[in-house]
């Protein structure tokens, strides 16, 4: 077959980049950033219960810039995931497809995630103080 | 003879996706929607709480029934719908047959060795609590 080169679907690399498709790709980062929270989750957990050495590593990281900064990045996604799942949601309903609405949507989750991250963030580092 | 490489998850008989389709996307929404809630009540505890407190009372609080019961659920859940966010991300672009499979299995082991960490640990913390 000579055509066994050609590029294979979901053609990243052909795509020019838009809101709606690079929304559809950060969804998925998005993705992975909450599966790496759900076990950085269980590690800081497994601190809790059995390694007070890992529970101090943690506990100094979240009182350092670097931490709160990582933590900070970690929120932004976290909102980010909920507002473009919820847009994936009411899709499911068949609603919502206009390229207008579309749009619209898309520069509304981009804008509440950053809302939201600032509304979590200054609460979050007001304790950790 | 078309090539391993040309070949996608749609012309593989033995794909997931074609078989069990419907359900997948059921269970996909339904733990969405679970852990969009779970981790909401979570992002709410942690800021509201759990940073005031330090690791002995972190170990009460995770040891109270009701938080012990949503945060199992939330890491439960949380595993169980990444689980199925990283097999489409690894079906839709990791075209090789031997390497999709491989990274299916790495996946499924290192998210089980997750669980059983979690499962483990509060065990641990339940008998010494």
């Amino acid at each position: 077959m000579k055509n066994k080169q050609r590029p294979l679907s979901p053609h990243l690399q052909i795509y020019k980049p838009q809101l709606t498709s690079s929304l559809s790709i950060f969804h998925r980062f998005s993705a992975l950033i909450m599966l790496g929270g759900v076990l950085a989750l269980i590690g800081f957990f497994y601190s809790i219960a059995m390694k007070s050495e890992l529970y101090a590593c943690f506990s100094s990281a979240v009182a350092m810039l670097w931490g709160k900064a990582l933590l900070s990045i970690f929120i932004l996604f976290f909102w980010f995931f909920v507002g473009t799942s919820l847009r994936y949601l009411v899709w499911d309903t068949g609603r919502g497809f206009e390229l207008k609405n579309v749009y619209a949507s898309g520069f509304f989750v981009l804008i509440m995630s950053v809302v939201l991250t600032a509304f979590s963030v200054l609460a979050l580092w007001g304790k950790l103080a | 003879m078309m090539s391993d490489h040309c070949k996608t998850g749609v012309q593989n008989p033995g794909g997931s996706v074609q078989k069990r389709g419907a359900s997948t996307w059921i269970a996909h929404r339904v733990s969405l929607v679970l852990f969009l809630g779970l981790s909401l009540w979570f992002l709410n505890v942690t800021i509201s709480d759990l940073t005031s407190l330090n690791r002995e009372a972190l170990r009460v609080w995770f040891c109270g029934p009701k938080n012990a019961f949503l945060f199992t659920m939330l890491i439960s859940v949380g595993l169980y719908h990444f689980w199925l966010e990283l097999k489409e991300i690894v079906e839709d672009y990791i075209h090789c047959q031997h390497l999709k499979r491989g990274s299916l299995i790495a996946v499924r082991m290192i998210l089980c060795g997750a669980g059983i960490v979690f499962i483990y640990t509060y065990v641990h913390l339940f008998i010494n609590s």
